[in-house]
């Protein structure tokens, strides 16, 4: 180990072992991340890529290492935060080997997880959507419930599958499911939340979220959260999951009330929507992106915000948007120098939200949905990577008609383990870049998650308000506020 | 919520010996399996990586592949699911894969498959559609330049022009760079080199004259062949098919949408998930070298070339 400019430098080599290309960038990049330390390479250890760590100073110099090795190094700030490095990167190389090496031990099908498993009941499923109706499909057949990661699955493989499922009282969560937590066990990007009597069947990963958080916040915990995809209210997929959903939380014992989240749905899928909860036996909650608030015949909400809140009343608490939060977050950025909104979200539907309140308060505004299939191709979810959001809030930075952004940040199982720290560098980088050029930039956000996540909110909030984010409690609130600033501007403006 | 638990999944895998499949893709040639034991070198999620015995015809490696990788060079594709996912059960539980009753009671359905490139004629505006793709490729912003594959991709219009021009000097110094060197279990260089390969053998259809972009190919193929020890058995395994005209169904998949506009985002988005790095570092080779390639006529009639092969203009 060597530290030529007063930094720390050593390495790992594992032996002839194989590791799939993406396990190796994702795990250098999230070691990279770790706290002090600067540099990090997962290589095999050929001539050529021992010539280039020479080179970049990467390359410790008693090393021996042969092509078919796997080289981990690490430089970092001192040799103890170099060692924790390697001792984090290698746990991440071998956590799935059990004293086989250059043997993967995870099952690799659906058929070896039921040989290996202790009686499994979901399957879920996560291959690239062209292949994962065939291992659905089979699933399906072996009895399992699937939870459908995937996206780019065909929508007439959807309908096939359901169909299937449905005959088979089976659950189909998704395909294109972000999230679900059934029995308490979590699934995909999913919070860490308190049981409780409020089942979610969502067509909408973060609004489902995004609701159980608030509800969280309320004191109100979650029976069941049942993803079914964001097509599944669609005309040609008729509700199929949404409906085996709700005849299984109508029946599950320990829910008392039914909120049900989507984007709208087709217009002859939401009235037969609407009548099966009218007489599902259960109070419910309709939360139906974009649709005029009503009491009756069932309780339907627009927002996120506004669907928590009333499914919260319902069980006798109150989803308080605390106003000395709101107007902390106010304070924390200024009013002047205003331009227009551009909304950066890794969670789709909390950019549908934004989208909404802000139509609604006739601002014009560009919500971009990184998460979307147009900006994930070949990449991970922004929700996983946060990086992959940097270069289009630092564009926003340099951009003068832009004075405002917003943006989410979603905690919980699945998603960055610090997603807050690479927001936070790229706003601070997106207002000195505004600052240089004699502009503003206001950045407004939430935070979507529960004391409970691993991440740990309240530093998620703290690295964030200390990078000049204004966190609101809600992301409707943060863009009710954005929506605010604009109008309050436009105003000035017609009187000077 | 009342969920049923399945039935008990029992699969009647025979541990000492690994079970033929019903149906197996194979390339052209002799059928890829040999008896004795196979070692294992790696398991992922499409592909069975094996070591062939000792002395066992047809190369170090057998790579066992599932439907959604497709069949490669030297290798043995099992395109149904359950079947793939038996075998590699049987395989791991066993530690280890053994043939040798396949010898006797081979798969009922053996398809063979040629995966030797031709020479076809490329469409330009599909070529220049594949390089703005390739090119616009970027890994996520928090990849650190150790495992940036970018500048080791840049390489590939100098190699092909190296090998065009007849260069030697420089296309040594080239691949000397390129040969093991990036991310990833096959590295990125040798990725770029293999869809550089294939390239130069589809050019023959495209290129004027035909016998230089096969000279440039001959000549590319044996200055890779003896570096393979600087790179990884699984590369070494794909270089050596590649230098002698055998490339995997992916890199076909590439070729075809060469020919043809309207398949190259597709194939491309396709690409994309071919590992991390791996189908754009192939798609970024194959696509600037026939770019290279076919505006190499208007290079030739500027630059005469010398009429041997082993002149090198850098160091003349």
């Amino acid at each position: 180990m060597n530290a030529p400019d007063n930094t720390a430098l050593g390495a790992r080599t594992m032996r002839r072992l194989y590791r799939d290309s993406v396990a190796l960038m994702a795990l250098a990049s999230t070691v990279e991340k770790r706290e002090g330390v600067l540099r990090v390479g997962a290589v095999m250890a050929t001539p050529a890529n021992l010539e280039i760590l020479d080179r970049s100073g990467m390359k410790p110099a008693d090393l021996v290492a042969a092509p078919d090795d796997l080289l981990l190094v690490v430089r970092a700030v001192d040799e103890a935060t170099v060692q924790e490095a390697l001792d984090a990167a290698e746990a991440g190389l071998t956590s799935t080997d059990s004293g086989a090496p250059r043997t993967e031990r995870a099952p690799q099908t659906v058929l070896e997880g039921l040989a290996v498993g202790d009686r499994p009941t979901v399957a879920a499923v996560s291959t690239p959507g062209t292949y994962a109706p065939i291992v659905v499909e089979q699933a399906l057949r072996e009895g399992l419930h699937v939870f459908c990661f995937s996206d780019n699955v065909g929508l007439d493989d959807e309908v096939r599958l359901k169909q299937m499922a449905v005959e088979r009282r089976l659950l189909l969560m998704g395909p294109d499911c972000g999230t679900a937590v059934i029995d308490r066990v979590p699934l995909g990007f999913a919070n860490v939340l308190a049981p409780g009597p409020v089942a979610i069947v969502a067509a909408s990963g973060t609004g489902a979220q995004e609701i159980a958080c608030l509800l969280d916040r309320a004191g109100v915990g979650v029976s069941q959260l049942v993803g079914v995809g964001g097509r599944d209210l669609s005309a040609a997929v008729g509700g199929l999951m949404t409906n085996l959903a709700l005849d299984l939380v109508a029946e599950d014992e320990t829910t008392e009330v039914v909120v049900v989240v989507s984007k709208p749905p087709a217009e002859e899928v939401a009235q037969q929507l609407l009548a099966r909860l009218a007489a599902l036996g259960k109070p419910v909650v309709a939360c139906l992106l974009g649709l005029e608030d009503t009491e009756a015949p069932v309780v339907v909400r627009g927002t996120l915000e506004g669907g928590a809140a009333a499914a919260a009343e319902m069980l006798g608490r109150s989803v308080e948007i605390d106003e000395a939060s709101v107007a902390a977050a106010r304070d924390a950025g200024t009013t002047g120098g205003l331009g227009s909104v551009v909304g950066l979200y890794t969670g789709g539907t909390l950019a549908a939200e934004a989208k909404i309140i802000l139509t609604r308060a006739g601002v014009a505004a560009e919500i971009l949905d990184l998460g979307d299939d147009q900006y994930t191709a070949g990449r991970p979810h922004p929700m996983i990577d946060p990086a992959a959001r940097t270069e289009h809030l630092v564009r926003a930075g340099a951009r003068p008609d832009v004075g405002v952004v917003l943006v989410d940040l979603v905690l919980g199982h699945g998603a960055s383990h610090d997603p807050g720290t690479p927001l936070a560098d790229a706003v601070r980088e997106a207002r000195a870049t505004a600052a240089a050029d004699g502009r503003e930039l206001l950045v407004l956000g939430s935070v979507c998650g529960t004391a409970a996540d691993p991440q740990g909110i309240d530093g998620q909030r703290r690295i964030l308000r200390d990078a000049g984010v204004g966190l609101f409690p809600s992301n409707a609130a943060a863009a009710r506020h954005a929506a605010a600033l604009v109008n309050d501007q436009r105003t000035a403006q017609e009187i000077a | 919520m009342p969920i049923p638990t399945p039935p008990s999944s029992v699969l009647l895998v025979n541990k000492e010996q690994t079970p033929a499949p019903s149906r197996v893709r194979v390339p052209l040639g002799p059928v890829p399996w040999a008896s004795g034991s196979h070692e294992i070198v790696h398991v992922g999620q499409s592909a069975l990586l094996l070591a062939r015995p000792a002395g066992a015809a047809g190369g170090d490696l057998l790579p066992v592949t599932s439907r959604a990788r497709g069949l490669v060079p030297g290798g043995l594709c099992i395109p149904n699911e359950q079947e793939f996912a038996r075998l590699v059960r049987a395989v791991t539980h066993a530690g280890h894969a053994e043939f040798s009753h396949w010898q006797a009671a081979p798969p009922a359905d053996v398809m063979v498959v040629d995966l030797r490139v031709r020479p076809q004629v490329v469409q330009p505006e599909a070529v220049a559609e594949l390089v703005r793709l390739a090119a616009g490729d970027a890994p996520a912003r928090t990849v650190s330049r150790l495992m940036d594959p970018r500048p080791l991709r840049q390489l590939a219009g100098p190699l092909t022009r190296a090998a065009l021009r007849c260069e030697t000097t420089q296309l040594g110094l080239l691949l000397q760079r390129l040969v093991g060197a990036g991310p990833g279990a096959t590295p990125t260089g040798d990725d770029v080199i293999v869809g550089v390969l294939a390239a130069l053998h589809a050019a023959e259809g495209s290129a004027a004259p035909r016998q230089r972009a096969t000279a440039a190919r001959e000549r590319l193929s044996a200055a890779v062949l003896p570096l393979l020890p600087r790179t990884t058995r699984a590369s070494r395994h794909d270089l050596t098919a590649a230098a002698h005209g055998v490339f995997g169904e992916h890199v076909h998949a590439l070729l075809a949408a060469l020919v043809d506009a309207t398949r190259v985002p597709a194939t491309f988005a396709s690409a994309t998930g071919w590992g991390a790095t791996s189908g754009v570092d192939l798609a970024c080779g194959l696509a600037v070298s026939a770019s290279t390639a076919l505006r190499h006529r208007q290079l030739i009639k500027r630059r005469p070339v010398s009429s041997t092969d082993t002149t090198d203009r850098r160091s003349a």
